[in-house]
C-alpha cells in the first residue's frame, strides 16, 4: 500500500522550483505555467493552487511581476525571475543531482519495479 | 448552457473561494480571487462552444477552492515567524516603557513575558520597585530627613544632604539603568522566515 499522500509530499517540495525553472526560460502569465506544468504529466493536481504559490514565490522575492496588455482581453499579469529567483534555480540544481544520487544508492535499480 | 447558468457556475466558484480565504490578508486575497477569475475567463473566452461539462471540467481542473486556500495559508504561515518577531519587539519596548511610566503594569507585562528569564524579571522588578513614579515617592520623604537635619549641628546638615544627593542621583538612574540592562538581555526568536521547512532559498 502507497504511503498516504506519497505523491503530493514528494510533489510539494519541488513544484515552486519547477515553476521557477520554467521562468528562467521566458517570463510567463499563470495560465502558460498551468498548460506547461500540464504538459509535463502529474506535478500538477489541482491547477487554481499554482496562484498562491505563484503569489508566494513574488512574496519572497523569487519573482517579479509585471502587467502587459493584450490584444483581445484584460491585461495579464506576467511572473519574471528576479535574482534571487535564478540563484533558487542554481542551488536546486545542485541539490537535486545529489539528492537523485543518494536516492538511488539506496534503490539501486533505480527505483524501476522490475 | 445558458450564459446565465456558467456565469452562475463561475461566480458560485469564486464565492466559495472567498470564503475559504477568508482568513488571508485582503491584498492576497484578492490577488489570489482576480488571478483565478481572469484564468477561468481566458479558458473560457478559449472554448470554442462552452458546454456545461466544458466549464465543469474547468473548475475541476482548478481543484476545490479549499485546497487553493490551504495552498495560500502553508505559503502565509511560513511567513508568521517574522510577522511574529515584529509584534514580540513592540510589546517587549511597551513593558519597558510602562516600566517606567506606569510600573504596575510594566510589572505585569514583564512576568508575562517570555523574552527575560526569572532572575531578570526578579532584578526589573525590585531594582527600583515602582519606577520613577516610586522614585519620587521616596525622594519626597527626604524633604522629612532634610528637616530633621535642620534641627541638628551643621556638620550633620552636610552629611546628611551629601548621602541624599548620592542616594537622589542613583535612584534617578536606576529606572534607565534597569531598562537598558534588559533591552540587552532581551530574548527575540532568531527563526528566519527562510528556515521554516521546504521555502526555496
Amino acid at each position: 500500500m502507497p504511503i498516504d499522500g506519497l505523491a503530493t509530499q514528494l510533489r510539494k517540495g519541488v513544484i515552486e522550483y519547477c515553476v521557477l525553472a520554467m521562468l528562467k526560460e521566458a517570463p510567463l502569465y499563470g495560465g502558460e505555467v498551468i498548460q506547461l506544468l500540464r504538459t509535463k504529466g502529474q506535478i500538477l493536481v489541482s491547477e487554481g493552487t499554482i496562484y498562491p504559490l505563484l503569489s508566494r514565490l513574488r512574496s519572497e522575492g523569487f519573482v517579479e511581476t509585471e502587467w502587459r496588455d493584450t490584444p483581445t482581453g484584460a491585461p495579464r499579469r506576467y511572473y519574471r525571475l528576479s535574482r534571487s529567483g535564478q540563484k533558487a534555480v542554481a542551488d536546486f540544481r545542485a541539490e537535486r543531482f545529489r539528492f537523485r544520487d543518494s536516492v538511488n544508492e539506496i534503490f539501486p535499480d533505480g527505483g524501476r519495479q522490475k | 448552457m445558458t450564459a446565465v447558468r456558467a456565469n452562475q457556475l463561475v461566480h458560485a466558484y469564486l464565492l466559495r473561494l472567498e470564503i475559504e480565504l477568508a482568513d488571508l490578508p485582503a491584498a492576497k486575497r484578492h490577488e489570489i480571487v482576480d488571478e483565478i477569475r481572469s484564468h477561468i475567463a481566458a479558458e473560457r473566452s478559449a472554448m470554442v462552444d462552452e458546454s456545461d461539462a466544458g466549464l465543469m471540467n474547468l473548475l475541476d481542473r482548478l481543484g476545490d477552492p479549499a485546497e487553493i486556500a490551504a495552498e495560500a495559508r502553508s505559503g502565509e504561515e511560513r511567513r508568521l515567524p517574522a510577522a511574529g518577531l515584529r509584534r514580540f519587539r513592540t510589546l517587549e519596548v511597551l513593558t519597558l516603557a510602562l516600566m517606567l511610566l506606569a510600573w504596575p503594569v510594566g510589572v505585569v507585562l514583564l512576568w508575562a513575558s517570555r523574552a527575560w528569564s526569572t532572575r531578570e524579571k526578579v532584578l526589573g522588578t525590585l531594582l527600583p520597585p515602582g519606577g520613577y513614579p516610586g522614585v519620587l515617592l521616596v525622594m519626597s520623604t527626604f524633604h522629612w530627613f532634610v528637616s530633621m537635619a535642620d534641627a541638628g549641628p551643621k556638620w550633620g546638615q552636610t552629611a546628611v544632604g551629601a548621602v541624599l544627593f548620592t542616594v537622589s542621583l542613583l535612584l534617578l538612574a536606576a529606572p534607565i539603568g534597569m531598562c537598558v540592562y534588559l533591552a540587552t538581555r532581551m530574548r527575540v526568536p532568531s527563526q528566519q522566515p527562510g528556515e521554516v521547512r521546504g521555502s526555496p532559498r
